[in-house]
């Protein structure tokens, strides 16, 4: 098996150093709290500060292999963290139905390669429409959720 | 004992009818990521009053059971464990999907299922007492090995770095000290956020670590999710059954390990799939294959899952300490019907006991013409819905789900942050897994660490608190052997066993 | 004759009136939010009220669980839930006094509107059925003798079992060490499994568990009807009355009538002898406090917790 070249794994570093700064951040707040209640933070956060340095330093010292990245397109997958996090805080303003409805069409667009004809328009819409009135149901009646 | 007479009290038909739908309901919501075993059990139990006791127990536990092998639907299916205890599911029935073994997996969790539940019930039914007493003898020392152990799993999780798979693990420790410390009563890490005081959900959690970063890759690319299964119709129970022969030792082992565990009060499903497929990988010759779509994984974690269902009845009705979540509300709905659990309800109340465990014998039994019928047709849809249509129903499952838990919208945003955190990382090469392992078992080790340490102080000496007792010394050494065995098979240089399909 | 009967009638109408509901209150599920995981005696308590709320006003009641940071989670959102008298949450004592006493919890005690107080749990000392420590005498002595060496087990920190390991450390003159566990369960769990010399836990764990564990003495005026053979701390001499007491309470802006029609329906169940019966069974021990008593009894509890608060220096705001 041939061993992808030794690149250096950048990313991780990047993501180790947030590691750390969490870390630190762990340690500095935990200044606060009772003895008892301190030792796990402290130790947690020594960890971390300590491993992600660790890691840093084998991203440097040109120990770390670093995968290919991710294929396809990188603007759907912002879009689905956008409306995912849209949906999520409104929620509480929008009611379930009104959010839901909106956010469920925009994940079908993002998710629809090909190009639309109208018959997969209405067959996946109404399927969709289907599926969020039936959880609504089962979730508000059978199982007496209080949605918003 | 159980004689005769209490299976034929198990065997009427309303008792039947009453595990059958029980398995049906359960199974249905444990498959929903968000609905846990705990909610289903919960949502019933208004019904139970008008019943008989034996009767609503029976209920209880068909849907209990039931919703603890629902949960390896969506692990396997959509990478999302439907309940805690499908965590471990996920490691390989995911994979297995992927490959287009879907079908394999499913139907392998359901035989898994089945046998661990059988092996649970066996010990709820005949060595209830002596296993209640071992319970008994773990302690908070104890409850810290065995988090630690579940958290060595990290190590040998193997997903490329072992360094930032600490790195994760560490981050899923600190994540889980958010909120009030359970002993000592700091706020620690909740700044303004109110909404963080009760700690991070971690069923919320879950599902925004798991399925998110899914959902967000799903749309990345036109390729279909899951290839649908080549040639084969029906439940692939031939090769389930070749497997199954082949990991006699692991299924065994696994259900053990589940029931033990289940009787262990705190404990539960999660931990239990954790420790057997712990096990399972380090004693498998295909180590290496764990992971990428082994299924003496899936077998090991779904037999522990169920296992844990009649182990967790064994402290419930002997000690009247419930052995997990769903057992407290049966506990409760018990007290309701005038049932007083605790050392006389085997002799005073036998009847309704034993009537019970066959019942609950019954129902996982059902489970299994039941669940390979569902299973059939969950894999079926999933393969068969298109893109655009999955996404969006998924997407709205995840939201109905976080919020369902405990009604409150500052959840479902916890759970899309987590999420689209976890995506993030999972590009700079953190996955999951690490992070909800720290998660859940933080909060496991801290406690009985703190408490461990006040009791040591009181006896005089912490040190021979967590090093001298004798249960203690025994995770320990598996914690030491699961660390130090790869290495040391790699050194001798054994060969592994290529797997083949 | 006919001034008394024409009263009477007025009255009568009046009570017909109220039991029909003048805003046919319940007419819908009642949500029964606690502020607990399932299976502690919030839970058991609101389980065992949930079949008598269903036969006087017809309507069920859902029971939800809201638990994390001991109550405070679900307590601190309890005012920005819907108002309407069908969102309802469990209360407890003496948590809502001492937690924003500590520390910043998202709630004040007076944002918490309790309608009725219908129970409490007495505290009691419990040792295993098979311990040396056969009576308070037996334990205050071993505690003496090595002070700090005895590990008493209880749920929760700067809870009702904490503070009474604290109170009776002080009467008593002894010092042991409090092992706060996360619930009664695991509380219990060590207690049975010797992890620990005793416990403080309530009239209710001693029912639970039975002949497996020996109720060293109560924390009541007189001795619980279902422990005859328990000693209350009065008889023996510690002034110590009192444990977790539990009531129901709603958002804030709830309005008046609503309130006290729940008021109303809580203090029926509370009279229901079916119930009082299952209550005291369970070893709880019955309370009415209504909206009529409320405003004296909640002075007087704050006043009691928080001068014992400020003894035991928990206060630090």
């Amino acid at each position: 098996m041939t061993e992808p070249a030794r690149r250096p794994d950048l990313p991780g570093a990047a993501g180790s150093a947030l590691m750390l700064a969490l870390g630190a951040a762990a340690l500095y707040f935990a200044r606060e709290f009772s003895d008892l209640g301190a030792v796990f933070p402290r130790a947690i956060g020594a960890f971390l500060v300590g491993l992600s340095a660790l890691y840093i330093v084998l991203v440097a010292s040109g120990r770390t292999r670093r995968a290919a990245g991710p294929a396809g397109s990188h603007l759907r997958r912002a879009g689905v963290a956008a409306v995912m996090l849209g949906w999520a805080y409104a929620l509480p303003a929008l009611g379930f139905l009104a959010s839901s409805a909106v956010a469920m069409t925009l994940l079908m667009l993002l998710a629809q390669h090909d190009r639309w004809t109208p018959r997969r328009a209405l067959g996946v819409g109404a399927g969709a429409a289907a599926v969020l009135i039936g959880l609504y149901t089962l979730f508000k009646l059978a199982l007496q959720v209080p949605l918003p | 004992m159980g004689s005769l007479d209490h299976l034929l009290a198990a065997l009427t038909p309303l008792n039947l009818l009453l595990a059958l739908a029980g398995v049906v309901a359960g199974t249905v919501i444990g498959a929903l990521p968000g609905l846990t075993a705990t909610m289903a059990v919960a949502v019933l139990v208004p019904f139970t009053f008008s019943m008989a006791p034996a009767a609503a127990l029976i209920a209880l536990g068909a849907i209990y059971t039931g919703a603890i092998y629902g949960g390896a639907y969506a692990a396997i299916l959509l990478n999302t464990p439907g309940t805690p205890s499908a965590i471990a599911t996920t490691f390989d029935g995911y994979p297995m999907a992927r490959a287009g073994r879907g079908d394999l997996a499913l139907t392998l969790a359901c035989l898994a299922s089945v046998f661990g539940g059988l092996v649970g019930a066996g010990f709820l039914l005949l060595l209830a007492p002596p296993m209640a007493a071992v319970a008994l003898k773990f302690g908070p020392v104890e409850y810290f090995w065995l988090a630690v152990f579940g958290l060595t799993l990290i190590a040998s999780l193997g997903e490329g770095s072992t360094v930032r798979g600490l790195i994760g693990g560490c981050l899923g420790l600190l994540l889980s000290m958010i909120g009030v410390a359970e002993v000592g009563g700091d706020v620690r890490y909740v700044g303004d956020f109110k909404a963080l005081l009760g700690g991070i959900d971690i069923v919320s959690a879950l599902i925004g670590l798991y399925c998110v970063p899914v959902l967000i890759e799903l749309v990345a690319t036109p390729v279909r999710h899951l290839e649908a299964a080549n040639q084969v119709a029906g439940f692939r129970l031939r090769e389930a059954a070749a497997i199954l022969a082949r990991a006699k030792f692991n299924l065994a082992r696994s259900a053990v390990i589940g029931t033990v565990i289940g009787i262990l009060p705190g404990a539960g499903g999660s931990i239990a799939s954790l420790v057997s497929y712990s096990e399972a990988k380090r004693t498998s010759p295909r180590r290496d294959n764990f992971g990428r779509g082994e299924p003496d994984g899936v077998l090991a974690t779904e037999a522990a899952n169920n296992a844990t269902v009649g182990g967790g009845f064994i402290p419930t009705l002997v000690l009247g300490i419930p052995g997990t979540p769903p057992d407290a509300i049966i506990l409760g709905a018990l007290l309701v019907q005038g049932i007083r659990t605790g050392p006389t309800l085997f002799t005073q109340q036998g009847p309704i006991v034993y009537t019970f465990v066959w019942g609950l014998i019954l129902a996982t039994l059902i489970m299994l013409p039941v669940g390979l019928l569902i299973g059939r047709f969950a894999f079926r849809s999933i393969v068969a819905i298109p893109k655009a249509a999955l996404v969006p129903s998924v997407a709205l499952l995840t939201v109905l789900g976080s919020f369902a838990v405990h009604n409150n919208t500052a959840e479902v945003q916890q759970m899309v942050v987590l999420g689209v955190a976890a995506w993030v990382l999972g590009q700079l090469g953190f996955s999951a897994s690490p992070i909800v392992l720290g998660l859940i078992l933080g909060s496991i080790a801290e406690a009985g660490f703190v408490q461990g340490h006040l009791i040591g102080g009181a006896k005089g000496s912490v040190w021979a608190e967590f090093l001298g007792r004798p249960i203690s010394q025994g995770i320990m050494a598996f914690i030491l052997l699961g660390l130090l065995w790869p290495w040391w098979i790699k050194r001798r240089g054994v060969p592994q066993e290529v797997p083949h399909d | 004759m006919t001034h008394f009967n024409r009263l009477a009638a007025a009255a009568l109408l009046a009570a017909t009136g109220t039991l029909a509901g003048a805003a046919g209150y319940p007419d819908k599920t009642v949500n029964y939010i606690i502020p607990f995981g399932p299976g502690g005696e919030s839970d058991i308590s609101a389980r065992l009220q949930e079949p008598v709320f269903k036969q006087l006003t017809g309507q069920s009641v859902a029971i939800q669980y809201k638990p994390g940071a001991g109550g405070a989670a679900g307590w601190s959102q309890l005012n920005g839930m819907t108002a309407d008298g069908y969102t309802v949450m469990g209360t407890n004592l003496p948590h809502i006094v001492l937690q924003p006493l500590q520390k910043d919890v998202g709630y004040q005690t007076d944002d918490i509107t309790t309608v009725y107080w219908f129970h409490y749990t007495p505290d009691a000392l419990l040792v295993t059925a098979d311990s040396p420590i056969k009576t308070l005498k037996d334990f205050i002595d071993a505690a003496k003798k090595a002070p700090g060496a005895t590990t008493l087990s209880g749920s929760g920190t700067n809870s009702a079992n904490h503070l009474a390991q604290q109170q009776f450390d002080k009467m008593a003159g002894i010092k042991t060490t409090y092992v706060p566990f996360g619930g009664t369960g695991k509380s219990n769990a060590a207690l049975l499994g010797k992890q620990v010399s005793g416990s403080w836990g309530y009239s209710t764990v001693q029912i639970q568990l039975g002949d497996q564990v020996r109720c060293i003495a109560v924390a009541m005026e007189q001795r619980h009807p279902k422990l005859p053979n328990c000693p209350t701390f009065k008889e023996l001499g510690y002034d110590l009355v009192g444990g977790a007491y539990r009531g129901v309470a709603v958002p804030k802006s709830t309005p008046a009538d609503v309130q006290a029609q729940l008021a109303g329906i809580l203090a029926k169940i509370n009279a229901d002898p079916g119930f009082i019966q299952k209550m005291e069974d369970g070893g709880f021990a019955m309370l009415n406090v209504g909206p009529d008593k409320m405003a004296g009894f909640m002075a007087d509890i704050k006043a009691r917790y928080e001068g014992l608060a400020k003894e035991m220096g928990i206060v630090k705001k």
